[in-house]
This record gives structure tokens, C-alpha cells and sequence, in this order.
């Protein structure tokens, strides 16, 4: 029963904490999913609204933000390229110098391994 | 460990060259062109400027400004550092005992890891600007809470923003480290202790403060640079400049306010204060540490 009981609390404190983490994501969702008129009348929603498919539609494909010049689909494709080339070039610039600095006799290897650090 | 030498010459510059060149570009640099700037005072515009000596770093010490940043940042680092910390303990441990639901647990704790600082704050202004905020009215019928003019609300806004992200990537790591403590040790201390409280802090902690160590750095790195995003989406430095981190403070200066002097002694600072803290720890505490 005792062995019951910690795994009960256990279970609770890690509750707590996903309500601590989740809380805020699951509300700007959820808001997400209203008019602007009812944000701007109530404050921040914690249900679901049914102007999901229009709220998405109009920000991923219409050109919006400060100079009306980017959508947000443009905005993501722009992300990935981003992320991607950057993890790239680091991870193979890296594998580089690290092969350099163990496999050669290298008379400055502790500079260079300084100067990177 | 057999490792096979080469000793060609020129293979070995040609392997380095690529990283050699991008950090001397972007680093090396531009860190001479801070020092630079920051030994001389400059017009807006960059046309002319004159050698000052140490006339910036006098400038940067008796303003009163930078003081309260300075004050703001260390209490930022102490704070936020021991909560995220302490909290991220807490649940890995939680999802390490658990029997049921480890992995449902563990993939909905870590997505605030994944969210950009600046979003961060922008979630948080959603809890706590007063137009919009959910909790602000809740907060304000409590004990007037009102961030705009009384620096404690502020200071909480944006320790409860900047805590919030550093949980579950503390979280994380702490579980990999809990899950890397071998068996057998575990259960020779169930033999030894009875109370699990204590089992925790004599046997376990310990075996962690490798994960720890590396962690406290981490956080410090985050609670000095990164939350220059949170700061710039919720409170800007409010109340009368009482919530401005030092990197906030040299970016208005530089960018916004234009006085490169200023903002490149702040920078050296800055740069001085985090190499006393890293060899600060890498001195005391990492004597401490037992890596197997």
C-alpha cells in the first residue's frame, strides 16, 4: 500500500508540472482558434473557438506582418533552410577540425583546440 | 586508445582551414573591432573618432543606470539559475521513479525547450500585460500587482518567464544523467538507507554532479545572453530601467542609441565578468566533480 501511495505522489507532483509546462502552449492554441474581436473583448481563451481553419488559412498564405511583404509558410520554408544548412556546415566544419587535431601530429593542436574552445 | 598519426603537413592545415577561417571571420574580428571601439569615442554616424583611453569604462562605472543592470543581472542569474535547476530536479526525478507513463511524461515536458526566448516572452505577455493578460487581473486584485511601476512585480514577470523555458531543458538533462547512474549502486544504498529522501541527497546527487556542473554552466551562459529575447518582448527594461540585463543595456546603447563607446566597454565588461565566473568554477567546483 506505502509503495502505492509514493507512486501517487509521484504521479501528482509530475502532473503539476505538466500542467506548469503545457498550460501556456495549450492556451495561445487555443486562442489561436478564436476571432480577433473576441480576444481583444475577453482577454486570452482557454477553450476552443471554431475559426481554426480561417485563422490558419489567412496566416499561412496571406502576406502579412509589418510591410505586407511575408507570409508565414515563406517564414517557415525560411526557418528550415536556415536550420538545416546552419546544423550542417557546423556539425561537418567541426567533424573536420576535431579529425585534424586527433589524427595528425600536430604541433599546434592545443592552440587550435584553444582557440576553438 | 590506438590512434593511427598521420604526419603530412599539408592535409592537416586543409582539414582545419574551413573552421580557422569562419571563427577568425566572425569572432576574432569583430572582437578587435570592439576593443577598438571601446578605447575611443565615436560620432553617431561613424565618421571620425578620436582615441579616449579609459574615458568609456570611467563613463560606464559611474552611471547609475548601469549599476541597476548590473544589480538586475546578478539577481537574475542567482534566481533564475537555482529555481530552473531546483524544479528540473525535482520532476526528472519524478519521471524516473514513475512505473506508468514515463515516455508520455517525458515528450510533454519538453516542449517549452523547443520554444525561441522571444516567443517565450511573448507567452508570457499573454498571462501578464494588463490588456490581455489572464493572470494580471487575478494578480492585481491580490496585492496590486502592476509591473509597470513597482520593480518586484517586474522582477517576477520576468523570472517566472525566464524560469519557465530553463525547466524542461534542465529537466532533460538531468534525466539522462538519473538514467546513467548504474543499478547496482542504487541498490546497494536501498541496503544501506532507508529514508529515500536521504538515499537521494548522500548517494544519488552526488553520482550527478557532472550533469550538475555542466548545467550551472548552461544556465548562467542563458541567464547572462539568452534572455535578452524575453526581456525585449515583455517588459523592455519598465519600471525606470530597473529590468535591464547588461547585454540589453550595451544592445540599446549600440544599436538603438548609437554610442559604439559605450556599448564596446560594456561588452568587454561583460566578456571580463563571464571568464571570472567560468574560471571561478572550473577552479572550485570542478575539484569537486567525479567523473568515472
Amino acid at each position: 500500500m506505502s509503495v502505492n501511495f509514493s507512486q501517487i505522489l509521484i504521479h501528482l507532483i509530475l502532473v503539476l508540472g505538466l500542467l506548469l509546462m503545457i498550460i501556456p502552449i495549450w492556451m495561445t492554441f487555443a486562442s489561436s482558434t478564436h476571432d480577433n474581436s473576441t480576444i481583444l473583448s475577453e482577454g486570452m481563451q482557454m477553450g476552443l473557438g471554431n475559426h481554426f481553419i480561417e485563422n490558419y488559412y489567412r496566416v499561412l498564405n496571406i502576406k502579412s506582418g509589418f510591410f505586407e511583404g511575408i507570409s508565414a509558410s515563406s517564414m517557415f520554408i525560411n526557418s528550415f533552410i536556415m536550420a538545416f544548412g546552419i546544423a550542417t556546415l557546423t556539425v561537418l566544419t567541426s567533424i573536420m577540425t576535431a579529425y585534424a587535431i586527433v589524427y595528425f601530429k600536430f604541433k599546434f593542436a592545443v592552440p587550435i583546440f584553444w582557440i576553438f574552445f | 586508445m590506438k590512434r593511427v598519426q598521420f604526419s603530412s603537413y599539408f592535409t592537416q592545415w586543409f582539414f582545419v582551414a574551413p573552421q580557422l577561417i569562419i571563427i577568425i571571420i566572425f569572432l576574432y574580428i569583430p572582437i578587435v573591432q570592439t576593443f577598438r571601439d571601446a578605447f575611443t569615442s565615436q560620432d553617431p554616424f561613424g565618421f571620425s573618432s578620436t582615441f579616449a583611453g579609459l574615458d568609456n569604462f570611467r563613463y560606464t562605472f559611474s552611471d547609475p543606470n548601469y549599476l541597476i543592470a548590473l544589480k538586475f543581472t546578478c539577481i537574475m542569474m542567482v534566481v533564475v539559475t537555482f529555481l530552473s535547476m531546483a524544479l528540473g530536479l525535482l520532476l526528472a526525478v519524478q519521471a524516473n521513479n514513475v512505473i506508468h507513463g514515463k515516455s508520455a511524461y517525458k515528450t510533454l515536458l519538453i516542449w517549452p525547450y523547443a520554444i525561441a526566448p522571444a516567443v517565450v516572452g511573448l507567452t508570457a505577455t499573454y498571462f501578464f500585460s494588463e490588456r490581455l493578460g489572464l493572470m494580471y487581473a487575478v494578480f492585481h486584485d491580490l496585492w496590486g500587482f502592476n509591473w509597470m511601476n513597482n520593480p518586484i512585480d517586474a522582477y517576477i514577470y520576468v523570472f517566472i518567464a525566464a524560469t519557465w523555458k530553463q525547466i524542461s531543458a534542465n529537466f532533460i538533462f538531468f534525466l539522462a544523467g538519473l538514467q546513467s547512474i548504474q543499478k547496482q549502486i542504487i541498490e546497494a544504498s536501498l541496503i544501506d538507507c532507508k529514508s529515500s529522501f536521504r538515499r537521494f541527497w548522500t548517494v544519488t546527487f552526488p553520482l550527478l554532479m557532472p550533469t550538475t556542473f555542466f548545467l550551472l554552466i548552461i544556465n548562467i551562459t542563458y541567464a547572462f545572453f539568452d534572455t535578452l529575447g524575453i526581456i525585449d518582448t515583455t517588459t523592455l527594461g519598465s519600471p525606470g530601467g530597473e529590468t535591464k540585463t547588461l547585454v540589453f543595456k550595451s544592445y540599446l546603447d549600440g544599436f538603438i542609441g548609437m554610442d559604439l563607446g559605450a556599448a564596446g566597454a560594456q561588452s568587454i565588461i561583460m566578456m571580463l565578468l563571464v571568464l571570472i565566473i567560468c574560471v571561478f568554477q572550473f577552479r572550485f567546483i570542478d575539484r569537486k566533480v567525479h567523473y568515472n
